[in-house]
């Protein structure tokens, strides 16, 4: 468990509502590795933010084990909780603060001097807006604030639900950015989200869940590409001649416009074949496989959709 | 602790409910203020020329039938100390005076006491707010649980801020009681009607604020931990009223006939320095068959009242500790 910076095992939460017991997280296997980003997916409702919760100590799980580096939590929470930044769901702030009060409590609780804090909300661009009350911020300086507030420790963990929740897409780019560039500073990021584009991008590993169970967890680029190889679009002058020789080859060729998709081989088998018949490929592109299509395979759910199951 | 305590003071003096909740009380004060200014003025000439007019026609009357009244008073006297001996209706005033029909007026040394008293009522509400929007504002918004991702160690949370609202609302309460008692003096020194002040007048005002402070420090903490376990100050606001309207008004004192246990009873001993309730007595059949029912007056000391108001205060501290240690923090 040393070099995971967080790992949860057999990890259980109920809510009971209205008489009835729903089920958030069910044996719940999770492995972040320390240092670059973590992705947290699921669909909503999927029990992502509950797990924050829980790995936070906010919510008490009925059982199951979790440590976040190597120390047992929510137990021993307070030895490693200097080593932790989260934002769980959207931030909240005292509303008649300005974002400078509000860092400078939290600071001032965790012995962080008081010129710390006009460092973060200058490394996040707040500094011109610090002095107004945080009311007044739109939604991505809120977040851009949150950030700065789990930038205040410095920490080795930060823990980002749903960051790009509200945001418009520069502020989306400016969050992933940030998250990105900490993860790069040698920082573990374990970021949630039910967007998968935007995680595909920045994400070194992963774990799936869906309906409070872990699906799938491990790199990107191996989950990627589980799903067999990848197809390989190839542009050629003469089609219909190279569609049959590439068929002979026992590979599945499919037209796609102007281009062919061949499935079954390499872009270098495709490429040495077509050159030993004398036909020469104006575009030889290898396609990634989509994390949504990944994603999608995993849980069987339109990732956006309703489940109809609440979990926080 | 101590930095968090320091923490906590900071964001309950930066609070705007807070100040506005002292400006509460300071307008409490200044109404008293006013309230005592306008008791102890001397009478207008108007006033005084009616009361003239009243006495002249008064003391005509009196002089054709003083005697007859007496005659009737004391019998009426007698028959009232067949059930109170100590009956007393002032049948030897005399004939009347001018000061009986003028409107009585206050003084410093007589009804100080008695205005500290209705400020306390002012403080000792607004305390409870304070103390209930501390705590019910951060759970209510989500606050809380970016505090306990820097500090998750919720006993140190809970006390902190249960103590920070008690100790810095009792404070503010003594303040506010010392300003009134000036307030008070300045009110009626204007009209010339401090009166006699003893020294045993400014001693008891001194224990009087003194207590109403101890009492605004108790009233915040139980707004906090109501807070803590309501959530919501709304919520405090309306379970108080309830109480004392319900449980306290009519289930304790009526359909259970036990004032002691009222919660306004025991304050009311706390704040009075001891206090007089009523019980029902035994009852006895009269001479007609009917059920006679006398009412017994008894005492409530100061330190059973205060006592039993900290019995309830540690129940109300300990079930919020044990719901916040225990529930999930949205």
């Amino acid at each position: 468990m040393a070099d995971l910076a967080v790992s949860t095992r057999g990890l259980r939460k109920t809510y009971r509502t209205r008489g009835r017991r729903i089920v958030a997280v069910e044996s719940l296997d999770l492995d972040v590795p320390a240092g670059g980003v973590h992705a947290f997916l699921g669909p909503n409702g999927s029990g992502k933010t509950t797990t924050i919760r829980m790995l936070l100590g906010l919510v008490h799980a009925d059982r199951g084990e979790m440590a976040v580096f190597g120390t047992p939590v929510p137990g021993r929470l307070p030895a490693v909780v200097g080593r932790i930044g989260a934002i769980v769901e959207a931030p909240k702030f005292f509303w008649h603060f300005s974002g400078r009060r509000n860092l400078e409590l939290l600071a001032q609780a965790i012995g962080v001097d008081r010129h710390q804090v006009g460092v973060v909300l200058g490394d996040v661009g707040l500094a011109d807006r610090a002095d107004s009350e945080v009311r007044t911020y739109s939604l991505g300086m809120r977040q851009r604030l949150a950030i700065a507030a789990t930038l205040l420790k410095d920490p080795d963990l930060l823990i980002f639900d749903e960051p790009t929740n509200g945001l418009d897409p520069a502020g989306i780019r400016e969050v992933r950015s940030t998250m990105r560039g900490l993860a790069d500073r040698g920082k573990t990021v374990l970021v949630s989200s039910h967007i998968l584009a935007e995680v595909q991008q920045i994400a070194d590993t992963l774990s799936i869940v869906a309906r409070g169970r872990l699906v799938a967890s491990g790199p990107v680029d191996e989950l990627l590409s589980a799903g067999g190889a990848a197809p390989v679009r190839v542009g050629v002058a003469d089609r219909d001649a190279a569609s049959h020789l590439l068929r002979g080859q026992g590979w599945t060729v499919s037209d796609e416009g102007s281009d062919l998709v061949v499935t079954g081989a390499t872009s270098l088998d495709v490429n040495r074949v077509l050159a030993l018949a004398g036909m020469y490929a104006h575009e030889l592109r290898t396609e990634r496989a989509d994390l949504e299509q990944v994603f999608l395979d995993l849980t069987q759910t339109d990732p956006t959709a309703p489940t109809g199951r609440r979990a926080r | 602790m101590g930095r968090l305590m320091r923490v906590e003071l900071r964001r309950y003096l930066a609070r705007q409910a807070v100040r506005w909740l002292v400006v509460g009380m300071v307008a409490a004060v200044l109404l008293t203020g006013f309230a005592a200014w306008r008791a102890s003025r001397p009478p207008s000439e108007a006033q005084l020329a009616e009361a003239q007019q009243q006495v002249t026609l008064a003391q005509a009357d009196w002089a054709q039938h003083g005697a007859e009244y007496m005659t009737q008073c004391r019998a009426q006297q007698e028959q009232a100390r067949q059930t109170d001996p100590s009956a007393d209706f002032q049948c030897d005033r005399g004939a009347p005076t001018v000061e009986s029909f003028l409107p009585p007026r206050q003084t410093f040394a007589a009804n100080a006491y008695d205005s500290l008293g209705q400020v306390a009522t002012f403080v000792l509400l607004l305390s409870l707010i304070v103390g209930a929007t501390f705590v019910a504002a951060e759970l209510s918004t989500g606050a809380m649980s970016t505090w306990l991702t820097f500090e998750p160690r919720r006993g140190r949370v809970f006390a902190s801020k249960a103590a920070v609202a008690s100790v810095v609302t009792g404070t503010a309460a003594l303040a506010v009681s010392v300003l009134a008692v000036g307030v008070l003096w300045v009110a009626t020194a204007v009209n010339h009607a401090t009166g006699q002040v003893e020294a045993q007048t400014l001693v008891d005002l001194g224990n009087g604020s003194a207590r109403i402070a101890v009492a605004a420090a108790g009233a915040a903490l139980l707004g906090a931990g109501l807070g803590f376990l309501l959530r919501h100050t709304a919520a405090v606001i309306a379970s108080v009223i309830a109480w004392f309207i319900a449980i306290d008004g009519i289930l304790v004192s009526g359909l259970l006939q036990a004032p002691r246990w009222a919660a306004a009873t025991n304050l009311q001993a706390w704040l009075r320095a001891g206090t007089t309730y009523y019980q029902q007595g035994p009852c006895v059949t009269d001479p007609l068959g009917g059920l006679a029912c006398n009412p017994v007056q008894k005492t409530l000391p100061m330190a059973a009242g205060g006592l039993t108001l900290v019995a309830a205060l540690a129940v109300v501290a300990a079930l919020a500790w044990v719901v916040f240690r225990r529930r999930d923090v949205a």
